[in-house]
């Protein structure tokens, strides 16, 4: 992006000698600045300009914000500085169309009126540099976000300037528990930004301190001690944040629960939601899955052989070419059986091709009321012995009930009720869950089982691994970035 | 006491400020561009067609809902106390609507008088005529038509122009209390919503 290339455009639009023209350009450009400075705004544009009490735009954003935005022109100070008093709403984003001059000396009187009228006063110069700062840095989208949102005082090119530079040293410091720039962060984000933003960002802020692995009590500022990044900060992260760099996401998950998962809104943006499991795979436990033929409505799944973590009614689910899987952190979090559905098993032949790479430790199979458990307290079962043994009950013997061993405890998957479980009190792990129970529950494809395990693929990571990840939130073009 | 010129320019902003907000205040009005904001200078500005000067309006904009939605309006606004040389200015003024009419005839669906005292009141039922309008545009002959005498501007003024320019006319006089008499936030809030809602 070039330099000053919506300034440029807002002067050239103020300056055309046609009032309608004017307006339509000047507002064109502004609207197209506020979506690059925070892209996950929804702007409503109405009929006014330049108006006393009526705004020319309304954001709004998935989680219910909204805010008014006032254009002005700010060639007379004392003028915009009365109309701050006029605007009924309060908080309101007023965008001085021309940007002051740092030496006006109306600007302390504009100061101290942005902070009665609880507004932000900035101007297209501040927002360009905001918007030119936050490419390639996370920390950057937060921070624009939150100010669109919440941002309060004046906020020249400098200052947005300033601001933008602690906050990025901010963050970058916190990655290494750095106590003096993280400090600087938070209270320029403190003396920024109204309560609620200041405090989610903050809180990011903090759980990327703990990511670390430094004491909560030694982070700077006010620091949540509730132990973890709570649904609210995660929801602000789901909704806002745009980094596709799974280290972000994998040191802001670190103690991330199924519950906390479900409760989240994914409908904002499930691809952040996808971000946040699979970052998370090392850590995350469940313990019970079930395979659901049409989950809530969706008719379709995916078109990708990819499968991907979505939230829908407060449920956990992992979804691929074929197949949806909800995710419960027990069994009572399931929803209850499909009504109408026969309880069937699995042929033994069937069973054996499935479980050619499963580590089986008892297998329950039926004919009719004849019920054989193969066990093998040694070892793993083969399937020559399964299905010998299938050949005592009959050519109609079905598997019901299956129990493998995954990396981190027993699962057992029940043919019946299409459902995998973990032992009660065990610390399984989701993605081993998935990874032990779903090839016998569901038929894949090889294309199809070799994405499956793709997806839930992880490598543990110790807290000092999460510390040393490449997870750097300064910009790639400065020096000494990693 | 006669004011500076700094003073009564000082004055004319503050009242067009203020006519700004009441205007606004009806809801029915978008008073977009003002003077002496420099964006407003070039569509406020128009040039007296002889002399090579220029005149500007104190506001300008649009009107919205009913009868009027989306016609624009330009208007003079004059902070006075009293009469004073209203008159004199009320004559210039209608000759500058005459002007505006023939250079920007699209531009100016409205022409709004906004002043804090009356004038003229012996003839007060005469100043939105278009006969008020002709006098006014041979008063001022010389920077409409670059004529000297009444005579020949009587064969240049334009009968039908001076009729449009009548009927476009508005006197609104204010006062301070008048001010304070608007419709209340709140109501307006409910407008504005409806606005917002409108936009989507």
């Amino acid at each position: 992006m070039g330099d000053l290339q919506f300034t440029a455009q807002i002067q050239e639009g103020l300056f055309d000698p046609s009032p309608r023209e004017s307006v339509f350009r000047v507002k064109n450009a502004v609207s197209k600045e506020l979506f690059e400075l925070d892209p996950t705004a929804c702007i409503h544009q109405t009929d006014y300009f330049n108006h006393t009490f009526a705004p020319d735009f309304v954001l709004t954003w998935p989680d219910q914000a909204e805010r008014h935005v006032f254009l002005r022109l700010s060639h007379n100070l004392v003028a915009v500085t009365d109309d701050l008093t006029l605007i009924d709403r309060k908080n309101p984003l007023v965008i001085g169309l021309t940007p002051p001059s740092l030496d006006d000396p109306d600007l302390d009187l504009l100061t101290e009126a942005t902070s009665s009228a609880e507004a932000m006063f900035t101007d297209p110069d501040a927002l360009e540099s905001l918007i030119q700062t936050k490419k390639g840095r996370p920390a950057i989208n937060l921070l624009n976000n939150a100010l669109a949102q919440g941002g309060r005082g004046l906020l020249t090119r400098e200052r947005a300037k300033t601001l933008s530079d602690i906050v990025e040293k901010g963050f970058s410091g916190a990655v290494e528990a750095d106590f003096s720039p993280t400090l600087d962060a938070v209270n320029a984000l403190t003396d920024s930004l109204y309560a609620p933003q200041a405090w989610r960002i903050n809180r990011v802020l903090q759980a990327i301190w703990e990511g670390s692995a430094a004491p909560t009590d030694l982070f700077p500022g006010d620091p949540d001690l509730s132990g973890q990044l709570n649904v609210e900060a995660l929801q602000y992260l789901i909704s806002y944040m745009d980094t596709d760099d799974l280290s972000f996401w994998r040191r802001v998950g670190r103690n991330l629960t199924v519950p906390q998962i479900s409760r989240l809104n994914g409908r904002t943006n499930s691809q952040n939601i996808n971000r946040l499991v699979q970052a998370n795979l090392d850590v995350i436990k469940a313990r019970a899955c079930s395979v659901i033929e049409d989950p809530f409505g969706i008719d379709s799944v995916s078109d990708s052989h990819e499968p991907t973590w979505t939230v829908r009614d407060e449920r956990l689910l992992f979804s691929g070419a074929d197949f949806h899987v909800q995710v419960g952190e027990t069994k009572a979090d399931l929803l209850s059986k499909e009504p109408g559905r026969e309880d069937y098993g699995i042929s033994v032949n069937y069973f054996v091709e499935r479980a050619h790479e499963t580590n089986l430790n008892e297998v329950t199979m039926r004919d009719g009321r004849d019920v054989i458990t193969a066990k093998n307290e040694d070892g793993e079962l083969d399937s020559d012995h399964i299905l010998g043994l299938a050949s005592q009950l009959g050519p109609s013997a079905e598997v019901t009930e299956a129990v493998a061993q995954s990396s981190s405890g027993r699962v057992t998957a029940n043919f019946l009720n299409l459902t995998g479980t973990g032992q009660t009190r065990s610390n399984i792990l989701l993605a081993d869950l998935l990874t032990t129970a779903l090839p016998l529950l569901h038929s894949f494809d090889a294309e199809g089982l070799h994405a499956f395990r793709k997806a839930l693929a992880f490598e543990k990571v110790t807290t000092q691994d999460v510390a040393l990840f490449d997870f750097d939130f300064r910009h790639p073009d400065d020096s000494g970035a990693k | 006491m006669r004011l500076t010129g700094e003073a009564t320019q000082a004055k004319g902003a503050d009242g067009a400020r203020r006519a700004k907000r009441w205007l606004e205040s009806t809801t029915r009005v978008n008073a977009q561009w003002v003077n002496p904001d420099p964006p407003a200078l070039p569509k406020l500005t128009f040039k007296w067609p002889h002399g090579g000067t220029t005149f500007s309006y104190d506001l300008g904009g649009t009107l919205k809902y009913g009868e009027f939605e989306g016609q624009m309006f330009f208007a003079e606004c004059k902070n006075y106390k009293n009469a004073s040389d209203l008159a004199t200015h009320y004559t210039k003024y209608l000759a500058q609507c005459y002007v505006a009419y023939l250079e920007r005839p699209a531009f100016c669906d409205h022409f709004m008088w906004v002043a804090w005292s009356p004038h003229g009141t012996t003839s007060w039922d005469q100043l939105l005529t278009t006969t008020a309008v002709r006098s006014a545009v041979l008063k001022q002959r010389k920077h409409v038509f670059g004529v000297t005498t009444v005579p020949e501007a009587e064969q240049l003024v334009d009968e039908e122009t001076c009729a449009e320019v009548a009927s476009r006319l508005w006197m609104i006089i204010l006062s301070e209390r008048q001010e304070q008499l608007v419709i209340s936030p709140q109501h307006r809030g409910l407008i504005e919503q409806h606005e917002i809602t409108k936009a989507g």
